[in-house]
């Protein structure tokens, strides 16, 4: 690989001496406007490719191609991601009452995810909150919750964490581990009291986490549990966390399970590792809850996208496009 | 469950030297150490040796041993903290690609058995792109490309990664981004060398995170002492932090 750097004026004059150094093949690997204001900096890189396509993901036939209508394009979409019947409709006829007109699929999309689901990030960036992470086994809450404490961490404010995910093998090890290399205490709350007794301590001026463990949505004595923890104190959110991919219908059964429990908002984990995202709207649709963020196992920059209408439209339309990294 | 099974072989990679390869084993190992896990630390720079260096040990055993003397790879081991061992190399003893016939094969091997007792094993290669850098990392479970902002830097780690991806030598790379400005600009460059894979590669290497340039680095390397020693809650050791969790999430 060849990598230059080029000051020009303009774009154009940038784009100009980068073909006449690099050729036509080269890429633009960055670019920023100069200090000044004046011109910008633009950084070329090119080499020879064998144009060989690697491993890429199976490309779908474009929906807009095949179906003749906007609400067809929907439909076949919502299919694909196998949402469940009953959002499907409801969503249809959302379109419907929009009247989308159908100029390009993002756009209706966009419009019709924006005006069928809520969007309220989590308060992550203020001084003190209690977000209680609940969800099934296995969606990635402690993950979460290490993800949320190492990012306040590096924004140099220190998180208090908790956990009552006392019963699960390794369930305080896991955090424990990620705590010690933040260097952070780990409270164990092993009941009620106990979970009490610390969120007085630290409330109501901290920014408090709390880990919990996986709720089997069929067992009534799990639910309990957990629902009576929540009650503790009217502080505490419950913030659902459901991973992406998952069965729709199973994405159902579980929302209704946790809109009791006062739960509204809802994070989706591992949206990178999932194309078909339909369990992610009927869970969304049938627990009323409000989206908050998206975390993608890779990444650790801006380690939670907020969720919005156009990236849930994004993730929506990205079985289309392949290449294409979102989140 | 030990290191090989795990996928817990880490081979660390930058092309080019000086941007903080060894600094960065040395701090992701120590800090997972700290959590408990046994953790060994090879320092694959065999010639030109660093990690004792950077510890300010003064190993009895180094690694030259297994080559001239008969030793194996456990009796070479040098425990640094609790629960991190390092295997040091020796400076001047020539490199991988001088040593004697079958030595590679066999250092190979001894470190994929010696894998099993432990969690997790950093291999923190030799800066270069050659052959006899690139063979350690044929055993590793997964690879992390340390880069900087410096054009140089980029366009080594870039040909490392091309090397390396060409012959499918490891299952997964990651690219850390050390050294920057700031998280966003460290983002930035991050970006540049992602766009260079994704286009002429087809591949895309996740960013595992960003340190950010932080004067306790050097202090720490100048009196030769872990970062994680002597400031554990400094910048750069937050944001290394950030990134054991990341290794050690299963």
């Amino acid at each position: 690989m060849r990598l230059r750097t080029f000051s020009a004026p303009d774009m154009n004059a940038a784009m100009q001496m980068i073909r006449e150094t690099l050729g036509s093949e080269a890429i633009i690997i960055a670019s920023t406007r100069a200090a000044s204001g004046k011109g910008v900096t633009v950084t070329a890189a090119a080499e020879q490719t064998d144009g060989q396509d690697t491993d890429r993901l199976p490309t779908l036939p474009d929906a807009s191609m095949t179906q003749e209508t906007v609400l067809d394009k929907i439909e076949a979409m919502l299919r694909f991601h196998s949402t469940q019947d009953h959002v499907v409709s409801q969503l249809l006829a959302t379109a419907k009452m929009l009247a989308l007109r159908g100029s390009s699929i993002r756009t209706d999309m966009t419009r019709l995810m924006a005006a069928s689901f809520q969007y309220a990030p989590l308060p992550l960036d203020q001084d003190s909150y209690t977000l209680m992470l609940v969800g099934p086994p296995g969606t990635g809450k402690t993950m979460t919750v290490a993800k949320m404490a190492s990012q306040a961490v590096m924004e140099k404010k220190k998180p208090v964490v908790i956990t009552t995910d006392n019963k699960r093998a390794g369930g305080v090890e896991q955090l424990s581990a990620f705590t010690t290399i933040l260097g952070l205490p780990l409270h164990i709350a092993d009941n009620r009291g106990e979970l009490w007794r610390l969120l007085k301590e630290h409330a109501p001026h901290s920014r408090i986490l709390i880990d919990t463990g996986g709720v089997n949505p069929y067992n009534a004595t799990d639910v309990r549990e957990l629902a009576e923890y929540i009650k503790l104190d009217r502080s505490i959110e419950p913030v659902l966390v459901s991973a992406a991919g998952s069965d729709s219908a199973e994405a159902d059964d579980m929302a209704r399970t946790f809109l009791p429990m006062g739960v509204r908002r809802v994070l989706i984990t591992r949206i990178d590792a999932a194309r078909r995202y339909g369990s992610v709207l009927t869970a969304a649709y049938s627990g009323k809850f409000a989206f908050c963020h998206a975390s993608n196992s890779s990444r650790i920059i801006g380690e939670f996208s907020t969720l919005n209408p156009a990236l849930l439209t994004e993730l929506l339309l990205r079985y289309q496009t392949p290449q294409k990294d979102i989140v | 469950m030990n290191a090989r099974q795990a996928g817990n072989i880490i081979a660390i990679a930058s092309g080019k030297g000086g941007v903080g390869k060894t600094w960065l084993a040395i701090t992701l190992a120590h800090l997972i150490a700290r959590t408990g896990r046994k953790v060994l630390l090879f320092d694959g720079d065999i010639g030109l040796a660093n990690v004792d260096v950077q510890l300010g040990l003064t190993p009895e055993h180094d690694v030259s041993e297994m080559f001239y003397a008969k030793a194996t790879l456990k009796d070479v081991i040098t425990n640094y903290a609790p629960n991190f061992d390092i295997v040091a190399g020796r400076s001047g003893s020539g490199n991988l690609a001088t040593l004697p016939e079958g030595m590679l094969t066999s250092l190979k091997e001894q470190l994929t058995q010696t894998a099993r007792n432990y969690d997790f094993l950093f291999i923190d290669l030799g800066a270069g792109v050659e052959e006899h850098v690139r063979t350690l990392a044929t055993i590793a479970t997964r690879c992390i490309v340390v880069a900087t902002d410096e054009p140089t830097s980029l366009t080594d780690a870039y040909a490392f990664i091309k090397l390396c991806a060409t012959a499918k030598l490891v299952p997964a790379m990651d690219v850390v981004i050390n050294q920057s400005a700031s998280l966003k600009e460290g983002e930035k460059t991050y970006n540049s060398l992602h766009k260079a894979c994704v286009n002429f590669l087809k591949l895309s290497l996740p960013c595992l995170g960003v340190i950010r340039k932080d004067g306790k680095v050097k202090e720490s390397i100048k009196t030769q002492t872990s970062l994680i020693t002597l400031a554990p809650h400094c910048t750069a050791a937050t944001d290394a932090a950030t990134i054991a969790i990341k290794l050690m999430q299963k």
